[in-house]
């Protein structure tokens, strides 16, 4: 094997992802290249200082967001597709009783006397709602800000 | 649950089991972040794609394949995300002065000995040199170093052939080097 040497393919080498048949030959050929040793020891090198740059946690509260957004959606891997009022409580959290004060803005339709609530509605209808108590928040907090100015 | 793989966990969640995601929330959660904010321009990006990834992993899981193995699939999926929002900002981008200061996260702000200060400097200016790679050497090598991942599956999160993926490699480590070279040549000057 002369000094004709791909870069790519010590490059692969160094990476450990270069098949026998092709890695075998060649490491001998580095024992002996001085330019090929060099080069795969610059790889070698450049591959420590990318492997060493820290990995950084995500905050705590992005964490918090994800898992929060996360939770109606694995809540829903449990909950069948059409939900009684009941499910729907219990989707939510909250006590059968508690519904009644939403009841009307329910994203839920009749069948034979019956309600029920389509899931992928009712999550449709929870990100309104955080959509909305966002902004309410902001809104207060913006307002509290004035009245601090005043 | 935590011995279980990640092909087992996906599969236990799309049959309906809520808590085998969440190991798999947990197991990930670092890496994706970590490649989104390589690829981003910082955390505030990253930490919206770790949130939309995750739903997006959860939405998509019954269509998983376990040949497809997750861990390639998930990298895709905020490849994918990133991608888009990079598409979305890409006009704004441009507006912002060249050069401007990149929000460069590893210098402490605690006081640190001279030889503390060096290796700081010189991890800001290499993770400063993959944010200036192009896009798609960036991925390839972030994957790489960062995620450890061969060049298969860096093939498959990319959707190129091994042979692609050998010459993204090399490209981003010429660039790097020469990127760093001439941060050391620019540091010379100033001085």
């Amino acid at each position: 094997m002369g000094c004709d040497v791909a870069y790519e393919e010590l490059s692969a080498f160094a990476a450990g992802d270069l098949e026998a048949e092709r890695a075998r030959p060649l490491e001998a050929h580095v024992a002996v290249c001085t330019a090929c040793s060099a080069r795969l020891k610059a790889i070698r090198s450049l591959d420590a200082r990318l492997r060493a740059l820290p990995r950084v946690e995500p905050p705590p509260a992005a964490i918090l967001n994800a898992r929060r957004a996360l939770s109606a959606e694995l809540r829903g891997a449990r909950a069948p597709e059409i939900m009684t009022l009941e499910e729907v409580a219990e989707y939510l959290r909250v006590s059968p009783g508690d519904l009644a004060d939403v009841a009307s803005d329910l994203p839920a339709f009749e069948l034979a006397g019956q309600i029920r609530v389509r899931r992928s509605r009712l999550v449709e209808w929870i990100e309104r709602r955080e959509q909305a108590y966002t902004r309410t928040r902001i809104e207060s907090e913006a307002a509290h800000m004035v009245a601090g100015l005043l | 649950m935590d011995e279980l793989s990640d092909d087992d966990l996906i599969l236990m969640y799309a049959q309906g089991d809520a808590d085998a995601f969440d190991v798999l929330f947990d197991r990930h959660h670092t890496s994706v972040y970590n490649f989104a904010r390589l690829m981003l321009d910082g955390p505030e990006g990253a930490e919206e794609i770790m949130q939309e990834a995750f739903l997006a992993v959860a939405r998509a899981a019954k269509r998983y394949e376990p040949r497809s193995r997750f861990r390639p699939w998930l990298m895709r999926i905020v490849r994918n995300l990133c991608l888009n929002r990079l598409q979305t900002e890409r006009g704004r981008r441009r507006i912002l002065a060249e050069g401007a200061m990149e929000g460069i996260e590893l210098i402490s702000r605690e006081p640190a000995a001279p030889a503390r200060i060096e290796r700081d400097e010189d991890m800001a200016a290499l993770q400063s040199a993959v944010r200036r790679l192009p896009e798609r050497q960036r991925e390839a090598i972030v994957l790489y170093a960062f995620e450890q991942m061969s060049y298969q599956e860096i093939g498959q999160v990319l959707g190129v052939p091994i042979n692609t993926v050998k010459s993204l490699i090399h490209r981003a480590r010429a660039n790097l080097a020469g990127g760093l070279a001439q941060d050391t040549e620019g540091k010379t000057d100033g001085v």
